[in-house]
C-alpha cells in the first residue's frame, strides 16, 4: 500500500516537471517568479531600529509575501485576473521546483564555507556538540504543547523544527494520520509559512543576548536551507564585520545538521521524546 | 534508465530557468552593475554541482538530502587546496545567497498559495508551540555552541 502511494507521488513529481504541452505554465511561474523577486530586491533592506537592537526585513520577505498575494487562496479567489496570471497549476509546479532552487543555494553556501575550511575545523568540536542543542525543541516544547492540551500530537509536534526528514521519518513510524503525524505536519506548516520571518527576526533579537554572533551562526543552521538563509542573512545585516564568518558557519552547520538530523531524531529526540511525554502524561494525572 | 534521463533533463530544465531568475534577480539588486558573462558561467558551474549532487543522491542509498551533496560538493571545490577553487570563487561571488534567498521565498509563497485554507483551520496552539519549538531549537544549539568555543577560547 505504502509502496503504490511513494509510486505515485514519484510519477506525479515527474509528471509535474514534464515539459510537454506545458511550456505556458513554466514561463508564467518562473516570470511571475522573476517580477515579484525584482520588486522584493527594488524595495530593498529595510531596518527598523528597536530598542537596543534592529528587525531586519530582507527583499526576501516581500517576496513572498506578494508571492502569496497572487496565490488563487488569496487575491486569485477576490480577483479573476490573478487566477490566469497564477492557477493551481503554478501552484503544484512550484511545489516541486522548490526543491531544486535550494540546490542553487546549497552550491552558493558551500562556496562560502570552502575557503574558511581551516576555521570550520578548529570550530568542529563545537559545530558537533551543537546538533545536541536541537533537543532544546523538545526539552522546553513538550511540556508547553502539553500544557495547551495537546496529547500525542505533541511528541510529533516538537520532536524537531519538523523539516522534510521529519515529515518522512513520523509518517514512516506512526503514519500520517496518526496524531504524531498531524502534530509534524502542524510544525512544519507552520514553519513553512512564518519559519523564515520568524527565524530571521529571532537572528536579529539574538543578538541582543550577548551569545557570541559565532554561536548564533551555527545555531542558524538546523537544517532547512531556506530558514538557515532567513536567519543567518538577518544576523550577519546585524554583525556586518563578522559576515563571512557568519555564513560559513551557518552553512556549515546546516550540512552538518542535514547529515546527521535524521539519524539523531531517529536514535535520540524520539526516544527522548516519548519518554518525557510518559513522565508528563503521569504527572499531569495526578494532579 | 529511460525515466531516469527524462527526470533528470526536465530538472535540468528547471534549474536553468531559476538560474536565470536568479541571475535577474541579481542584476536588480546590483543596480544593473554586474559582470553578465561571468555571472552566467558561474551559474552555470552551480547548475553542475546541482545535477551532480541529485545522481549522487539517488546513487547512495542514504537518507542525505540532496542539499547536503550540494553544500559539500561546492566545499570541496572551493577548500585552498583545490584547483578549481579561485576560478569558482571569483565566477561566483555576484551571486550572492540572500538573492537565491529571495527566489526560493517566492516560489515557498506561491507553493503555500492553495493551502492556506487548511492553514486557517489549524488552531492557534499549534502556531505557538511551533514558535516555541523554534526559539527551543536556536536557543538551545547557540547556548552549547557558546560554551564550548568559549572552552575552546575561540571566542
Amino acid at each position: 500500500m505504502k509502496e503504490k502511494t511513494e509510486m505515485t507521488n514519484a510519477y506525479k513529481a515527474t509528471a509535474v516537471l514534464s515539459t510537454d504541452g506545458r511550456w505556458p505554465v513554466f514561463i508564467k511561474l518562473f516570470i511571475l517568479l522573476g517580477i515579484v523577486s525584482g520588486i522584493g530586491e527594488l524595495i530593498g533592506t529595510i531596518s527598523i531600529p528597536l530598542g537596543p537592537g534592529k528587525i531586519i526585513i530582507l527583499p526576501m520577505i516581500f517576496a513572498m509575501i506578494l508571492a502569496v498575494a497572487v496565490t488563487p487562496d488569496a487575491l486569485g479567489k477576490k480577483i479573476a485576473a490573478f487566477e490566469n496570471i497564477c492557477s493551481e497549476k503554478e501552484v503544484e509546479l512550484s511545489e516541486s521546483v522548490i526543491m531544486l532552487v535550494l540546490l542553487i543555494l546549497g552550491a552558493k553556501l558551500g562556496t562560502s564555507a570552502g575557503p574558511n575550511i581551516m576555521k570550520l575545523i578548529e570550530a568542529g568540536p563545537a559545530l558537533v556538540l551543537q546538533e545536541f542543542g536541537n533537543l532544546g525543541t523538545m526539552l522546553i516544547g513538550l511540556p508547553f504543547a502539553m500544557l495547551l492540551g495537546m496529547r500525542r500530537e505533541a511528541v510529533g509536534a516538537t520532536v524537531s523544527i519538523c523539516r522534510e526528514p521529519t515529515l518522512g521519518l513520523i509518517s514512516e513510524i506512526y503514519g500520517i494520520n496518526s496524531p504524531e503525524g498531524i502534530g509534524v505536519m502542524g510544525t512544519y506548516m507552520v514553519g513553512n509559512l512564518f519559519g523564515t520571518v520568524f527565524f530571521g527576526l529571532l537572528a536579529s533579537f539574538a543578538v541582543m543576548t550577548g551569545i557570541h554572533p559565532y554561536a548564533l551562526a551555527m545555531a542558524c543552521g538546523m537544517g532547512s536551507g531556506s530558514m538557515m538563509t532567513a536567519a543567518s542573512q538577518s544576523l550577519a545585516a546585524s554583525v556586518p564585520t563578522m559576515a563571512d564568518e557568519i555564513l560559513a558557519y551557518a552553512a556549515t552547520s546546516n550540512i552538518m545538521t542535514n547529515v546527521t538530523g535524521l539519524y539523531m531524531e531517529l536514535f535520540i529526540a524520539l526516544p527522548v521524546a516519548n519518554f518525557l511525554y510518559k513522565v508528563f502524561i503521569k504527572l499531569r494525572k495526578s494532579t | 534508465m529511460i525515466k531516469g534521463m527524462e527526470k533528470a533533463i526536465n530538472e535540468l530544465k528547471v534549474l536553468l530557468l531559476a538560474g536565470l531568475v536568479v541571475l535577474f534577480t541579481q542584476f536588480i539588486n546590483l543596480k544593473g552593475e554586474m559582470d553578465i558573462a561571468k555571472s552566467l558561467i558561474g551559474m552555470v558551474m552551480i547548475i553542475v554541482i546541482a545535477m551532480a549532487s541529485l545522481a549522487i543522491k539517488s546513487l547512495i542509498p542514504l537518507k542525505i538530502p540532496a542539499f547536503a551533496w550540494a553544500s559539500l560538493l561546492a566545499l570541496l571545490i572551493t577548500t585552498p587546496w583545490s584547483p578549481m577553487a579561485e576560478f569558482f570563487i571569483n565566477s561566483t561571488k555576484q551571486i550572492t545567497a540572500g538573492q537565491i534567498g529571495t527566489v526560493i521565498l517566492a516560489v515557498a509563497g506561491v507553493s503555500i498559495g492553495t493551502k492556506l485554507g487548511d492553514i486557517k483551520k489549524l488552531s492557534w496552539k499549534i502556531i505557538l508551540v511551533a514558535f516555541v519549538v523554534f526559539i527551543g531549537t536556536f536557543l538551545g544549539s547557540a547556548v552549547v555552541a557558546q560554551i564550548v568555543l568559549k572552552m575552546r577560547g575561540l571566542i
